[in-house]
């Protein structure tokens, strides 16, 4: 057990997904180690809810291996399982129920259950425990099938937007719970949003992806300490990135023959003659990385 | 207006299902020549015509679904001329269908060419008026289960008998009438925008909903009125039977894992849904019974048949059903997929196989059983009864799908699987005819069920694990 803890919650190599003729995710390599926070990021399209249900064993792989606590995803086992929590893209799931017999049912098949934090949660969130799903609003499915994920303490929590249809309260809360309650008891958290402002609260590391790849991922704090907008001449640029050892992101040709890059650890770079040296936000690197 | 008619084909087009065209006309020629080899040209011309009014029937129904969709209540207000477009089409592509029809009765029988397109064009209106109604879905059963008391009312013999006179000496006049029968329904069938047509449209969208959902009982249909609340009373078993299933830790994972189905392809909501019509029925008959005594002396033999046919339709709504269910629970099996206990790869496909494979046979054996008692007490014969309900048995490993790979249903898989029974009932009853007795047709269903189970269930022990459904399909 101790070797488990120990090893990366998850282990993803070489990973291939496709969808009839359309590569989604190209040769993707990725490494959460436990405790990990990682916000996934991605434009439309990049495949991160194909990447998300590939790391839990819910999509075919053309190729490559996922590992989760050190079984391959394809044949985990109840033990496994049950250290798992995830929260899908769509969040009228069980429509046909009320919360309290979702809750029921989904209590049956785990070993651990924390009732206290369910009902806890429910009623912290105002959701209506015995009113039918169907006519909770999306906000309340939302934060339903958060409950759900969340009841069975799992060790890895997989959100696919978790937050997507919550307002800006729900958003707070869910954060907050995220926070206090999941973060802080050395859970592996992934999650992808479109919420920029939302990542940066929670998550201490971010991943791009893009091109059926994750381009990079890194601590946030440290990304935006050290990555730096530089624009000029090419060779100036050139000699400075070699003088430097800056990790180059992303290269972009200007059009009256000058060059802008986007570079790592160049937290010590300064404003030069004929160079322009910029901080980035989060939004910036975006724009950069998943183009 | 041509454009109306072209969002229909194009309708068609999207869905891929222009084949069934070519199905429908395959079936036209089919049907008359085999019968005609072996039943002769009488029952070969007369099955001709039957499968020409299903098909024109058909034509016209899936027409004015078309048109029923586009006749939103927006576009009514505000597309200069587009009710009247839809209102056009429709009235042309009747008139055409009652035309062809009436000319191929004359052609064939040589006489009544006129009323017999008069009376489909009638009846084709009445199924259009359904898919607008669809709550009056109930007169397909009660019109012929109470029709030797109805044609016996005076009323309705004095209206018989002026029609008969009518169309004797005045023809032209009968036509106008049920002309404008058809118009009036046309005036019903499509809309003009305002409050009434909006409170329509929704109330119709909420049906799709509930219908399209994986459970009847699902909490919209408390929008639905009576038959919501119905719906909702179909589903308490299930309900109970959840209950159970999770106040004892002990039970099999699987056993719970199915509810994840919804009550539509579950056995509890199966049994609540017979407990349901047989609920209403029973209620129908004690307001009848209590209303006119001694109507049930009359009782006709459609309504043996029309009894009989309900409860084999019922022996294949696990069939029918369980594409739906499975396309419309994806998320719900992934969240199973990830919880203890219950199988994966192809132990989940065995499972899952096991489960409704004594769901559909129980159904099966307990329809079948009540068909031929049903027939036998009341037309004193249960041979026809049996042969049918032994011809679907075929159908049956039909359940055992592949699927992870299944395409997403749509109406052609309806439209497939009745075709199916009605291949087989066909065969069942040409058998039959020909004096093959039922333990010989028995047999031969039981060896083709048999090979069929057996081919279907090694290919489930190769295929990807079921849950969730259609993530491998072509185009997923």
């Amino acid at each position: 057990m101790n070797d488990e803890i120990a090893s990366p919650t998850a282990v993803v190599e070489g990973l291939h997904v496709a969808y009839g003729q359309q590569e989604v995710l190209r040769g993707l390599a990725w490494r959460l180690q436990p405790g990990q926070v990682v916000g996934l990021l991605g434009r439309n399209g990049a495949g991160k809810t194909t990447l998300l249900e590939s790391l839990l064993g819910l999509r075919e792989a053309r190729s490559g291996t996922v590992q989760l606590f050190g079984h391959d995803v394809r044949s985990l086992g109840d033990a496994q399982r049950a250290r798992i929590g995830y929260v899908p893209q769509q969040s009228d799931l069980f429509d046909w129920l009320t919360p309290a017999q979702l809750l029921a049912y989904f209590r049956s098949f785990y070993p651990r259950w924390n009732e206290a934090k369910a009902e806890g949660l429910l009623s912290r969130w105002d959701i209506a425990r015995d009113k039918p799903i169907a006519k909770l609003s999306g906000g309340q499915k939302q934060r339903l099938s958060i409950v759900r994920a969340l009841a069975h303490d799992p060790d890895l929590l997989v959100l696919d937007e978790p937050v997507a249809g919550l307002d800006p309260a729900g958003r707070r809360d869910f954060l907050r719970e995220l926070v206090e309650r999941v973060i802080d008891r050395g859970t592996t958290v992934v999650f992808s949003t479109h919420i920029l402002s939302d990542l940066e609260r929670v998550a201490f590391n971010v991943a791009f992806l893009a091109a059926g790849r994750i381009v990079l991922q890194a601590p946030l704090d440290e990304l935006l300490d050290a990555t730096r907008r530089i624009a000029g001449p090419a060779a100036q640029l050139e000699s400075l990135r070699r003088r430097h050892g800056l990790e180059v992101l992303r290269s972009t040709p200007l059009p009256d023959g000058r060059l802008q890059m986007l570079v790592r650890d160049a937290e010590a770079l300064a404003p030069q003659a004929a160079l322009s040296v910029d901080s980035v936000t989060l939004e910036d690197l975006f724009m950069d990385l998943t183009q | 207006m041509n454009a109306v008619f072209a969002a229909a084909w194009q309708r068609r087009q999207n869905q891929g299902t222009v084949w069934m065209l070519a199905g429908m006309g395959l079936l036209l020629v089919a049907v008359p020549l085999v019968l005609a080899f072996v039943a002769g040209p009488r029952a070969a011309a007369a099955s001709g015509m039957t499968v020409l009014g299903i098909v024109l029937a058909g034509g016209w129904a899936s027409l004015v679904f078309s048109a029923m969709q586009q006749n939103h209540p927006g576009l009514a207000r505000l597309v200069p001329g587009h009710v009247a477009s839809l209102r056009r089409a429709l009235a042309l592509s009747w008139f055409a269908a009652v035309l062809v029809f009436g000319v191929a009765v004359q052609a064939i029988g040589g006489r009544n060419g006129f009323e017999a397109g008069l009376a489909f064009g009638l009846g084709a209106m009445a199924l259009a008026l359904m898919l607008r109604w669809p709550l009056s879905w109930a007169f397909v059963w009660l019109v012929p289960t109470t029709m030797d008391w109805w044609l016996h009312l005076p009323p309705v013999r004095a209206a018989w008998a002026l029609v008969q006179q009518v169309d004797a000496q005045q023809p032209l006049l009968l036509m106008a009438g049920v002309a404008a029968l058809a118009a009036l329904g046309l005036l019903g069938l499509i809309e003009q925008g305002g409050p009434a047509h909006e409170r329509a449209w929704r109330r119709r969208q909420r049906w799709a909903a509930s219908l399209g959902a994986p459970a009847p009982g699902n909490p919209r249909q408390h929008q639905l009125g009576v038959p919501g609340w119905l719906m909702n009373a179909a589903t308490a078993p299930y309900r109970a039977w959840m209950r159970h299933l999770c106040r004892r830790p002990r039970s099999s994972a699987m056993t719970r894992a199915m509810l994840v189905l919804g009550p539509s392809a579950h056995w509890t909501g199966h049994l609540g849904a017979a407990l349901a019509v047989a609920f209403t029925n029973a209620l129908v008959i004690v307001t009848l019974s209590m209303a006119m005594p001694g109507w049930y002396v009359h009782a006709p033999t459609a309504a043996a048949w029309g009894l009989s046919f309900g409860l084999m339709s019922f022996a294949l709504n696990p069939l029918l059903n369980s594409s739906q269910a499975f396309h419309a629970t994806r998320q719900e099996q992934a969240l199973l997929r990830l919880a203890p206990g219950v199988p994966q790869g192809a132990a989940l496909n065995r499972a899952i196989a096991l489960q409704q494979g004594v769901h559909a046979v129980i159904a099966w054996i307990v329809c079948a059983a009540g068909a031929a008692m049903l027939s036998q007490w009341i037309v004193d014969d249960a041979r026809t009864a049996v042969a049918i309900a032994l011809s679907c048995l075929p159908l049956l490993p039909g359940l055992w799908r592949d699927w992870a790979r299944a395409a997403a249903p749509s109406p052609a898989r309806m439209v497939t699987v009745m075709l199916q029974l009605g291949a087989c009932t066909g065969v069942a009853s040409v058998l039959l005819a020909r004096g093959v007795p039922l333990l010989a047709i028995g047999s031969l269903a039981a060896v083709v069920t048999l090979g069929l189970a057996i081919w279907r269930w090694r290919a489930l022990s190769r295929a990807p694990g079921a849950w969730p459904a259609e993530r491998l399909a072509a185009g997923a």
